[in-house]
Order: C-alpha cells, then structure tokens, then sequence
C-alpha cells in the first residue's frame, strides 16, 4: 500500500488508511500537518496564525510529519 | 576540508534535514525554500528523504481537508481591510485648515471655484473608495460563507467516510484503455457522496471535468472537478436527491461555466 502511494497509484484503501494515521498523530501535530498540506501555510504564517513561536511551529511540524511517514512506511 | 569547514558542512546538513519535511509538502518559507534548494544539490543523498515524504502526498491529496483554517483569519482579513482604510480617511481633507482672515465667512470660503473642485474630487474620491470597500467586504462575506459550506459538506464527507456502511460505485472510461477509473462512495444517510477519479486524461486550460447524474433525459450537474499531474482528482458531490434515484453518472470535459447540460460525449460512464 506504501509503495503504491509512492509511485501515485493510492487506492481507496490507502485513503482511508492515512485518514487513520493521521489520528494517531498528537493533536497539536495533526493540526499543524492538515493546516499546512490543506490549505497551504508555511512555517511563518502557521506560527502567525496560531499564535505560536516559529520555532515551535517547526518543531511540531516536523515531528508530525516524520511520524505520519514512518507510521505509512510501516503498513 | 578544514575542521572548522566540516563542522560548518555538518550544521548546514542538519538544518537542511530539519526542513526537508516541511519542504516536501510545500509549507517551508521563501528563504527556507531557497536554502533548501541551493543546499540539496551538495547532499544529493538526502533527495531520498524528500521522496520519501512525497510519497505521502497522492493518499493525503486526496482526502478532503478534516480542519477548518484558523478562527483568527476572518479576523486578521478584516483587520487588514481595516488597516488598509484608516490612512485614506485620516488622510482626507474635508475639514481643511482655518483660514486666517477674519472677514471671511465659511460661505464664502467654500464658494472659491478651486477649493469647491477639491472638495468634489475629495468626495467623489471618498464615494469611489467607500464604494470599492464594500465591495471587498461582500466579496470577503461571499467567501467566508463558501467556506463555511464547503467545511460543512467536508464535516459531512468525513463523516461518510467513517460509516461503515457506505455503498461504492466504479465506472471506467468510455474509451476501454484501462486507465480511467472512478469511484463514487455514497450512503442514503448523507446528503453527499464522495467521488475519486484515477487516471483521467490531463485537462486543456479552460476546461474541468464535470460530473452528470443521469435520469432518462435528464442531466444534473453534481460538481466540477480538476486533476493533478497524475489524473486523480476528487470531489464532493452535494446530492439534491439520493444517488440511487440517478440510473447513470457521466464525466464530460468543458468549460466551467456551463452547469447546464453536457455538450460533448462523456469520459467516462456507468450505471450506479
């Protein structure tokens, strides 16, 4: 299923699966991962936005995104 | 290579993989992006990393966005409106400075052929930009309540999704090449359905996919659609009866602005 979303060919299932992976993600990273992905915030404005320090931003950023790869990369 | 140049080397590369994550789904700044892109070519191994965490990005495209923008971003759009007003009012010259002479009346005043044209273009000018700012503000208005429908319709969506019990239709394409492929994913508890298409063929310009629900002659437009680079695109459709009332659904690809009726032969269709 993994690979399949790396050669672009996501079924479905793969769908519904990352729907499930990105609840496993702590609240204050799924946030930050689905403001950035779906409506396209960097770094500068998503710590604007939220009224949270840069750094922070990028830090929680970072990790969601390194768990939600690794929870994909292991199905 | 020095000491002081490989230690420099090693905290170039560990800030540019901290920032490979964000610069794989496109939320780093433009001075990140640029860093990343200039520095990458010296780490070329780490352009694994970034596939990597594209691979996540067809799956995730495809889902409809579960979060609502901030609830500060009406406010900050606002406030920038806000903002972008003060100066011009402050800066109008309606009540001008007193005129030093005393004989001279308001009246008067205001009666100088000069002053009256300044004052006219003033207030025309004020009209004009008062004008303009709503119509900024009913168009800002007019967005916010398209996106408040299109966060219902995505709650509502999310929550099809989740049901266990949903139906799934597949059509292919007309043209039997294999590729072209759609699923419709609907329950009669919903007012939408959820539509997923793989392996359309790439769009001219001015034109988007639109879908038919079919029933005998008539033909309802259930939503317009793009595709990413590999054809895959989605849609929510906003049911004006159940699904299961339509016999077929058609794709046809045309100008946006025609929601009336197909003008030429579907892309793909099947019976639902």
């Amino acid at each position: 299923m993994g690979d399949d979303a790396a050669t672009g060919t996501n079924t479905w299932f793969d769908v519904q699966t990352v729907i499930a992976l990105l609840q496993e993600l702590p609240e204050n990273q799924r946030i930050l991962v689905e403001l950035a992905f779906y409506w396209g915030y960097t770094h500068s404005e998503l710590a604007e936005q939220l009224d949270l320090p840069l750094g922070t931003v990028k830090t929680r950023l970072r990790a969601g995104l390194i768990k939600l790869r690794a929870l994909w990369e292991q199905i | 290579m020095t000491e002081e140049s490989g230690m420099q080397m090693e905290e170039t590369r560990g800030r540019l993989e901290a920032l490979l994550p964000a610069y794989a789904i496109g939320a780093t700044d433009e001075e990140e992006t640029r860093f990343v892109e200039e520095t990458l070519v010296r780490f070329p191994e780490l352009t694994a990393e970034v596939e990597r965490f594209r691979a996540l990005e067809p799956a995730l495209l495809a889902l409809t966005p579960p979060v609502a923008p901030p609830p500060g971003l009406a406010g900050n759009l606002h406030a920038a409106v806000m903002r972008e007003r003060t100066p011009v009012h402050a800066s109008a010259p309606v009540t001008s400075a007193p005129v030093a002479r005393e004989a001279q009346s308001w009246r008067s005043w205001f009666a100088a052929p000069g002053l009256r044209w300044a004052l006219g273009l003033t207030i025309a000018g004020l009209l004009l930009f008062n004008g303009w700012s709503l119509v900024q503000n009913r168009m800002l208005q007019q967005q916010q309540a398209t996106l408040l429908v299109q966060i219902a319709e995505q709650r509502e969506a999310i929550g099809l999704l989740s049901d266990d019990a949903v139906n799934r239709t597949e059509i292919f394409g007309v043209v039997d090449d294999g590729e072209a492929k759609v699923s419709v994913i609907w329950n009669d508890a919903f007012s939408v359905a959820i539509l997923y298409a793989e392996g359309l063929p790439q769009l001219a310009p001015d034109e988007v996919y639109h879908v038919w629900l079919i029933d005998g002659e008539e033909r309802t437009c259930g939503g317009l659609f793009d595709v990413d680079q590999l054809g895959t695109g989605t849609l929510i459709i906003r049911l004006p009866d159940r699904l299961d009332r339509y016999s077929a659904i058609g794709i046809t690809s045309e100008a946006a602005d025609n929601t009336t009726a197909p003008t030429v032969p579907p892309i793909v269709r099947g019976p639902i």
